[in-house]
């Protein structure tokens, strides 16, 4: 239904309302449900990744669906730092200039594209350093900080993100049973919006060690999202104003799947 | 002195190959191999007997394959050191450096068991890995894969012991305890064979991968 209606818009009936209208409204205590299945390669120092993920997703209180698959892998460069490159095709995604507008019979309605079959290509780089505090009760703690460059070849959007975790690593005979981690991700936009900090979620995550070569990983998000004023065409042309950074946040409920091959 | 002459040469023909089947010999060698017996240690020469009480060394990048009783085939990998208890009915030998591939052949009539500090490993027809690990605690941890038949496992001290099957593997932590038979990724690296003409021979498999690394671990 709603690639049918290419546009989920919120239709104006009143004068008074157009006023405020064209500012993205902002939905509240709703819950985005996300799957992925990841398979990792481990050949020597190299680490080559496959993974596949799909989710739910509110822009408004419309839902809509994101997808991506990203290829790539780590090489150890050294014993505490790997370093990183992908390539990641994605549907789905939102940007700030898909906010726009629509000639209805009412009126002039906005609302969001349905970018559900559109197609995304970006590159990313990362670095990410990682150390063992032994030191913390229980002594299998890992910190790492990852830093990944982001290029997303539709509107050449660039972006860093960064993302601190806390890894606690439940050790049994030697073998990991459970891993959980503390995380939090906020992407910085290079050349896009309207704030420093675009996109940011703090997560949880707990990966259980089914198998040697299994994990199960349950995670939670909570999501936010900053959207700038729309820079479509047609927002301004037909009355849409500036507008301060509309801040749309979700939950996110994660499961997953994680192969580990060695070779 | 016909019969009298008829004896020796029957004793001359066969009493080599009767005493071969009662201990052992050294069937292939790289780089450094020595083999001790009391305080004498000399090279390790091909075809070389081996009796109980000698304790043969491989020295780094190196690599030993001996035959018991012409009914077990050891490889030993570098820098390892194994002693012959007894050769016979039981054979028995004891580790204690390093690590083993083990080849029980199955028309062994005797029981046969390789010994570390801790841990009893016996068998009848199987062929199976045991090595020393990271020391983390106190002793050694064992670390022992089947790669056919099954193993029986005992710890002496503790009085536990698990059979180990075929394509799993434990871990004895620290030489006090048994893990549960599991299947570890790190074991399918490892080379079982032990026949130069049928290809290469030594086995490199890092031991270390047996221990999961914190700081290789990435999910997304």
């Amino acid at each position: 239904m709603k690639k049918a209606a290419g546009f989920a818009f919120l239709v104006l009936v009143s004068a008074g309302a157009f006023a405020q209208a064209f500012v993205p409204v902002a939905p509240k205590g709703l819950v985005e449900f996300q799957g992925r299945t990841q398979v990792i390669a481990n050949i020597g120092a190299v680490d080559l990744l496959l993974e596949g993920l799909g989710r739910t997703e509110y822009v408004d209180p419309t839902l809509q669906s994101f997808e991506s698959l990203t290829l790539g892998g780590y090489y150890r460069l050294l014993k505490n730092l790997k370093i990183g490159a992908f390539y990641r095709l994605q549907a789905g995604d939102h940007h700030d200039d898909d906010w726009t507008h629509k000639v209805v019979t009412s009126g002039i309605a906005w609302g969001w594209k349905d970018t559900n079959t559109r197609l995304e290509h970006l590159l990313m780089l990362d670095a990410s350093p990682r150390f063992v505090l032994d030191f913390l009760p229980g002594r299998n703690w890992v910190f790492m900080l990852k830093g990944r460059y982001i290029y997303n070849t539709f509107q050449n959007e660039m972006s860093i993100l960064a993302e601190p975790s806390l890894t606690w690593f439940w050790v049994q005979d030697r073998v990991p049973i459970l891993n959980v981690s503390l995380s939090y991700d906020a992407y910085f936009p290079l050349n896009f919006g309207a704030t420093t900090i675009y996109e940011s979620y703090p997560y949880l995550t707990v990966l259980w060690h089914a198998t040697p070569d299994l994990g199960i990983e349950l995670s939670g998000a909570y999501k936010t999202i900053a959207w700038s004023t729309s820079h479509d065409p047609g927002f301004a042309a037909n009355g849409g104003m500036p507008y301060n950074p509309v801040y749309f946040s979700t939950w996110v409920v994660s499961v997953g799947v994680v192969y580990n091959l060695s070779f | 002195m016909r019969l009298s002459v008829l004896v020796c040469v029957l004793l001359a023909c066969f009493m080599p190959a009767a005493l071969s089947a009662l201990s052992g010999q050294v069937v292939y060698t790289e780089g450094d191999v020595s083999i001790r017996n009391g305080s004498q240690t000399h090279d390790a020469v091909l075809g070389e007997p081996l009796n109980p009480g000698d304790v043969i060394s491989t020295g780094a990048e190196s690599l030993a394959v001996i035959d018991l009783a012409n009914s077990t085939t050891l490889k030993l990998r570098p820098k390892t050191t194994l002693a012959i208890d007894s050769i016979g009915e039981s054979t028995t030998v004891t580790l204690t450096v390093g690590g083993v591939f083990t080849h029980v052949l199955k028309k062994l009539t005797g029981q046969f068991s390789v010994q570390t500090q801790t841990a009893v490993a016996g068998v009848r027809g199987t062929q199976f890995f045991i090595a020393y690990g990271r020391t983390v605690d106190a002793l050694p941890d064992v670390w022992l894969c089947v790669n056919s038949g099954a193993v029986d496992v005992s710890l002496p001290r503790t009085g536990q012991s698990v059979v180990v099957k075929e394509g799993f593997g434990i871990n004895i932590v620290a030489g006090t305890k048994l893990t549960t038979p599991r299947n570890y990724p790190w074991t399918r690296q490892l080379n079982w064979n032990m026949d130069a003409a049928a290809g290469k021979v030594v086995d490199t498999t890092n031991l270390d991968e047996a221990y999961s690394d914190l700081l290789n671990q990435d999910y997304h």
